[in-house]
């Protein structure tokens, strides 16, 4: 925790009572909690106290514990989705009984990391490890992925870290070895946030808004009728309704927007800027030719 | 009309490559070597990722964080690990480390 002392929010009470005054509520003076609550910057606490119960022996080794959780580190400059004061982030801690397999399983999480970021992101990275004025506190290794901003400014996507025996020794987490020797355990910790949409957004989008990698857009297609009345509208809903099952048996997402109540051309630059990959255009004549018009968001390009 | 299925198929598996590819490239085109540290002041200004040799030492980079606000991003796994001289301190140096301002 003393790596985050200076940046953890601290519940001193646990109710607001009318003001005094008679406009809205103030903090109730009579509720002062005895002992102060810290909110969680990170869940080595609760997950070490665990750990201590739950390992005794070589054979209660390695553990995984995954979760998602929201954590605080009260920030003086927030910044949308790359620093909020509360965010929810992936967190894995591991324990393990020799150090080799340790790093192991710390570079195994980075490699996992990296590979979302650049397969499914579309984010370039760099791997490395953190020089030691960078390192997180209690590690012994912090290795990282690094990301690069469009106006030129990194980005720490992810970390993961060798934490070696340092926060066995402070929970005190001890097992007994195939030789039948005391030791402490060797640990990792690894997390990715909400910060890596911050990553996204700002790696890819353009002055018409986001830009979203196919792999993790929401709808990876969408599809707007071009038409004048009712009947028209109703003859290319046939010809996208014979369509829409055939993309999505490829496992292509779709959304067809036929809502009356927006212009196609109000579409178009909602789609933009949502980011969709693909737009798929259809009016009368493409009707009658057999076509479509499709539309690339990324180049902003368009063909029948 | 006929066959689109298979024609968005493709189109996204090259839509994800193609944006991979630019930010692949953005980052080549600004990602280079630095010898100096009055180069070094000068650069730092334009963005992107600058490989440098330093000492080792959290003084130097601390310096370095204090009078540029960049920062050692981190000592990469991969690319060159020829040795040279810190382009603060003129020490020895292992290998380049990776520099940026950051968010």
């Amino acid at each position: 925790m003393e790596g985050f002392a200076k940046e953890c929010a601290v519940v001193t009470h646990y109710r607001l009572k009318a003001s005094p005054d008679g406009k809205g509520v103030v903090v109730d003076p009579e509720a002062k909690l005895e002992e102060e609550l810290i909110v969680r910057p990170t869940s080595e606490t609760i997950i070490w106290s665990t750990y201590k119960n739950w390992i005794q022996s070589y054979r209660d080794l390695p553990i995984l514990c995954n979760q998602w959780a929201n954590v605080v580190r009260w920030e003086m400059r927030t910044r949308l989705f790359l620093r909020t004061a509360e965010f929810l982030w992936q967190e894995g801690h591991t324990a393990h009984a020799t150090e080799t397999e340790a790093i192991e399983e710390a570079r195994k999480m980075l490699e996992v990391y990296a590979d979302f970021a650049e397969r499914f992101m579309a984010v370039p990275v760099l791997k490395g490890v953190k020089s030691a004025n960078e390192r997180f506190a209690g590690a012994i290794e912090t290795f990282c992925i690094e990301a690069l901003m469009q106006d030129g400014k990194a980005l720490q996507a992810g970390t993961s870290h060798f934490l070696g025996q340092n926060f066995a020794k402070a929970f005190d987490v001890t097992f007994v070895d195939r030789n039948n020797k005391q030791d402490y355990v060797w640990a990792t910790s690894w997390g990715v946030s909400t910060r890596l949409m911050g990553a996204l957004i700002m790696a890819h989008s353009d002055d018409n808004g986001l830009v979203l990698p196919p792999k993790l857009a929401p709808f990876q297609v969408v599809v707007v009728p071009i038409y004048k009345n009712d009947e028209q509208l109703a003859a290319i809903s046939e010809r996208v309704d014979d369509m829409l099952p055939k993309l999505k048996a490829k496992g292509i997402s779709v959304k067809y927007d036929n809502n009356d109540t927006k212009k196609p051309g109000w579409k178009f630059a909602e789609y933009e800027l949502k980011g969709a990959p693909v737009r798929l255009a259809i009016g009368l004549r493409d009707l009658e030719n057999g076509t479509v018009e499709v539309a690339r968001r990324d180049t902003l390009t368009k063909r029948r | 009309m006929e066959g689109i299925e298979n024609y968005i198929e493709t189109l996204l598996g090259d839509i994800q490559a193609n944006i991979f590819k630019k930010a692949l490239d953005y980052r080549a085109s600004v990602t280079r070597e630095v010898n100096s540290y009055e180069e070094f002041k000068v650069e730092i200004e334009k963005g992107g990722f600058l490989l440098c040799h330093w000492d080792g030492t959290p003084e130097t980079e601390e310096k370095i964080k204090d009078e540029t606000k960049a920062t050692i991003r981190c000592i990469p796994f991969d690319g060159d690990k020829t040795p040279g001289k810190c382009m603060v301190t003129g020490k020895p140096s292992a290998r380049r480390v990776v520099f940026a301002r950051a968010y």
